[in-house]
């Protein structure tokens, strides 16, 4: 199902739009590879898999506020 | 307890299914930019208690508590981001707003794009990109 679901967010980053929703694809297939980060962590046993799901939780949010903030203010990019 | 965790993981598998075939079928940058973030959420929150009730140890109950708080804060705040991007880039809803307090709100407008739903005429032709007319107190002080 996983597996489904990133092909089906790869297939909107590929097939949409505007950028705005190549942006909702990224969001999409990131969260979607974070569940599947757990599930391999649940099927290895290994403890620390949380902890990078953690970071890649950090980096998810930041990547896509970046991104927002650049469709807003295009021309403010030094400031 | 096999059975709860093995439910729990179909259903938080389940749900990120859900969101993306809802991305790839909606009709609007709205109801996608909507069903990208929401679902996901929930999905991920399940699989996180999944793994916490299958190795309840104190490193993994404190990760999943603040992974999950994480999601539940970020994610909406991505969802307010992206809906103030599709919004200021004028881009057509589905149906006509219902409400749409934003119009006329061209201060908040920094984008001042073409066809913008904020009413304003674009001004992106008049806005000067020489650094001295767009800061002219560092200006003057040099």
């Amino acid at each position: 199902m996983l597996a489904v679901a990133v092909v089906l967010s790869l297939i909107r980053i590929i097939i949409g739009p505007t950028i705005a929703d190549r942006i909702i694809g990224l969001d999409l297939l990131a969260g979607v590879v974070i569940a599947g980060m757990v599930v391999s962590g649940l099927a290895s046993g290994n403890p620390f898999y949380l902890q990078a799901v953690l970071g890649f939780a950090l980096i998810l949010f930041l990547g896509t506020v970046a991104l927002a903030r650049f469709l807003v203010h295009p021309e403010n990019d030094d400031s | 307890m096999i059975w709860l965790i093995s439910f729990l993981m179909l259903a938080g598998s389940f749900f990120c299914l859900v969101s993306a075939i809802g991305v790839l079928r909606m009709e609007d940058s709205f109801a996608r930019m909507h069903v990208a973030t929401k679902a996901v959420a929930f999905g991920g929150a399940l699989l996180v208690i999944c793994q916490m009730i299958a190795a309840p140890t104190l490193s993994n109950l404190v990760f999943g508590f603040i992974i999950i708080g994480f999601f539940y804060m970020t994610l909406p705040l991505a969802a307010h981001m992206l809906g103030r991007v599709v919004y200021y880039q004028g881009t057509p809803p589905r149906k006509p707003f219902v409400v749409d307090e934003a119009k006329g709100n061209s201060n908040r407008c920094s984008a001042r794009q073409v066809g913008c739903h904020c009413g304003e005429l674009p001004l992106r032709a008049n806005v000067s990109l020489e650094w001295r007319d767009r800061f002219p107190a560092a200006a003057r002080r040099l």
